[in-house]
């Protein structure tokens, strides 16, 4: 088994940035609206960060 | 969100349609004024607000129809009541409308319809856009939830609670858009186990089927401990919280009953000295009664002694005999003619005189040697039962002074009683606060150790985590999910850092706006400080010590108002800073300007506090509506008076209770 604990990640500044705006934002406007509740949200988030890596691996 | 204007139609007191209440807008001039007498509809209007924006309003009768306009409907007619409120929120205008219908369908019965409420917003066109009706209330959220509407619409009675509420500290958190960025971390919390970076890490794979899953269960179990541990540290913090505020109560009722406490004690040491008393009285008389038993006789013959025997000793008699002779003893020796000294009595004349002489004082011829014999005997009498007569004396004196002493104590307990309120208990008090000193202590070490397991749990947590990472192996599935795992646990420490910072930021600024508020609202040595729970304390200034100290209702009403006003200034600080994201390492919080609409916000301030709040109040709110007591407006005036573009009167139609009217004044 190949170990990768020695590597470590770089993020790409602009995605990172991207993400804090658009986490928080979800998270403000859901905060007014109440619309989606708190496992629809995390899986919202986690979509987000999903399509911002795989946007940076294509 | 800036108030423009308020219609009301049928609105409990205001019958009818009602002229439109525009409110000021102008920056400068910010301050609209309602003045009325009580039960005129001040408070009526506030609630048209909360009726209007959330379909709430505190009346004690249900319907918010008119009463008068119900009386008179007739049968199978039907009256709309209805409230518009006109304001403006991120520089759009909404017009905001709800309407309720009721219908007399029976000559005792009106049936009220569910109400209706209508939101419309200009465009940036101009042109007018109507809110489906199923977002209206996602709007009216948007524009200013209804958990932190409390802290802009303000009657009396709250100004005076703010601090006893639960939920200041959400209202602050909130209101700085905190809660917001709390929700946010807490999603993307590592240590949770439902959070987005504990889902990808739970999809790492970390090669064999069980080490894989034995170590992903170990997470999940630590990461669902940790959570437990923490809901179980809010619960603690929660009920350190309620039993700190039941010892303030306490304190605070000790403090206030310390007269009755004093009463109290003083009974209960004045029923143990009467106790003491009676049970001294009791022994006396038991001795009084033995010894009377005993000498009762001797007792009372002792005065008829000394009264006989100050007789004999008055009594005048001439000469006295020789103690003890007896007249046979003399006769005895006049027969024999010879003296006990050994003279012839025969030849000796003169002797023999002598003789005769003594037997003249005897009895029955003289009685002096009887009384000397007697006095001799009631002297020795007497003097045998001095004792007792002193012992009877002694107790007699004892028994009295007992006597006075019950008296003076018994009028004295009376009095006490009298001042006692009689169902405040106040031993009763101090043994529950020693009782909620235990259980606090309990509590805090109860935390320490939640706290501790916690520490214990993260550090377990970030070794299974270690050795997931060092068994993870390189495929393009955990490269992803590695990568989804950085950024998810970047996000969440900017916005750790940045709640921490701004909430930091929020209590400093605070303390320091209401502090400004408070000196220029009150002139002593006095300032105020906020707890961990944004509660306002009062601080005195003793011996160089600050000391939390008691306060007047008016004192509590300045601090309340401090408090408040403070976080008006805050939100509007905030607004004024702007908005969105402006620098990469600061969360963009956002805030937007509130008006204060209060209701009676001088009841129970005197004279200098109604004049100092009244000028404070412009410069910390963007819009301020106040609903004031003519009463109070004579002192509040000369300070608003050039801050106010609007003002009106309510006035009651014919003394009404139930019609009455809004006039404009200015």
């Amino acid at each position: 088994m190949e170990s990768n604990n020695d590597r470590k990640l770089e993020l790409n500044p602009d995605s990172l940035k991207m993400l804090k705006y658009r986490i928080y934002h979800m998270e403000r406007e859901n905060h007014k609206t109440k619309k989606y509740k708190d496992n629809e949200m995390v899986e919202r988030i986690r979509k987000v960060i999903e399509a911002e890596v795989d946007k940076n691996d294509n | 969100m800036i108030i423009k204007s308020i219609a009301l139609n049928n609105f409990r007191q205001y019958k009818g349609e009602q002229p439109l209440i525009l409110f000021s807008t102008d920056k400068e001039k910010n301050v609209t004024v309602i003045l009325g007498i009580n039960t005129s509809g001040k408070t009526t209007l506030i609630q048209a607000f909360k009726w209007c924006l959330y379909e709430k309003a505190s009346f004690r009768t249900r319907d918010v129809i008119n009463i008068e306009v119900a009386k008179t409907m007739g049968l199978y007619t039907s009256q709309e009541v209805y409230v518009e409120i006109v304001l403006v929120h991120e520089d759009r205008a909404f017009t905001i409308r709800r309407t309720q219908k009721f219908t007399k369908s029976d000559f005792d019965k009106i049936r009220t319809e569910k109400s209706v409420l209508k939101i419309q917003y200009k465009e940036d066109n101009g042109e007018q856009q109507a809110v489906p009706s199923y977002e209206c209330e996602n709007t009216i959220n948007k524009i200013l939830p209804e958990a932190l509407s409390d802290y802009f619409f303000f009657d009396g009675e709250r100004i005076a609670d703010i601090n006893n509420r639960g939920d200041v500290v959400a209202a602050v958190r909130g209101l700085m858009g905190l809660d917001v960025v709390g929700e946010a971390k807490d999603r993307l919390d590592p240590n949770k186990a439902s959070s987005v970076t504990a889902k990808f890490s739970k999809e790492l794979d970390v090669g064999s089927d069980h080490k894989n899953n034995k170590l992903k269960n170990d997470l999940t179990e630590a990461q669902t401990k940790l959570d437990v541990l923490k809901t179980r540290r809010n619960e603690a913090k929660d009920e350190i919280e309620y039993y700190e505020r039941r010892k303030e109560e306490l304190s605070a009722q000790i403090l206030a009953n310390k007269d009755e406490k004093n009463n109290q004690d003083k009974k209960l040491s004045l029923e143990k000295d009467i106790a003491q008393i009676t049970k001294n009285i009791e022994n006396i008389e038991t001795r009084i009664v033995k010894d009377f038993s005993a000498g009762g006789m001797k007792f009372f013959a002792m005065p008829l002694i000394y009264r006989a025997l100050k007789v004999i000793e008055d009594a005048k008699y001439e000469g006295e005999g020789i103690p003890e002779m007896r007249p046979p003893a003399i006769d005895f020796i006049l027969a024999r003619k010879k003296c006990i000294c050994g003279c012839d009595l025969s030849k000796n004349e003169g002797a023999r005189e002598n003789i005769l002489f003594e037997q003249k004082l005897l009895p029955p011829q003289h009685l002096g040697t009887a009384l000397r014999n007697t006095k001799e005997i009631y002297k020795r009498y007497l003097k045998e039962n001095q004792n007792l007569f002193d012992t009877v004396k002694d107790n007699h004196t004892e028994y009295r002074n007992n006597r006075n002493f019950l008296d003076a104590k018994t009028d004295e307990m009376k009095n006490v009683s009298a001042k006692i309120q009689g169902n405040i208990d106040v031993a009763k008090i101090e043994q529950d606060y020693q009782k909620n000193e235990k259980t606090l202590k309990d509590k805090r070490d109860l935390l320490l150790k939640i706290s501790s397991d916690i520490g214990a749990t993260e550090r377990e947590i970030a070794e299974i985590e270690k050795t997931i990472e060092r068994l993870t192996i390189v495929s393009d599935k955990n490269k992803r999910l590695r990568e989804c795992i950085a950024y998810s646990k970047a996000v969440y420490e900017w916005l750790k850092v940045g709640y921490d910072k701004q909430e930091k930021e929020v209590k400093e600024r605070l303390l320091e706006s209401v502090n400004n508020i408070f000196e220029k609202m009150y002139h002593g040595k006095r300032n105020v400080t906020i707890n961990d729970r944004y509660q306002i304390v009062l601080m005195t200034l003793l011996d160089n010590d600050k000391v939390s100290t008691d306060e007047s209702k008016g004192l509590e009403v300045v601090k309340n108002f401090s408090f408040i006003s403070g976080l008006v200034d805050l939100a509007r600080q905030k607004a004024h800073k702007g908005n969105g994201v402006t620098d990469d390492e600061d969360i963009p919080v956002s805030t937007e300007p509130y008006p204060l609409v209060m209701d009676a916000p001088f009841s129970n301030a005197d004279e200098i506090h109604i004049k100092n709040i009244s000028k404070i109040i412009p410069e910390i709110a963007e819009q301020v509506i106040l609903m004031v007591m003519e009463k109070d407006w004579r002192f509040a005036r000369p300070a608003l008076e050039d801050k106010i573009s609007c003002r009106y009167t309510i006035e009651k139609i014919n003394n009404s209770d139930t019609n009455s009217v809004i006039r404009r004044d200015l």
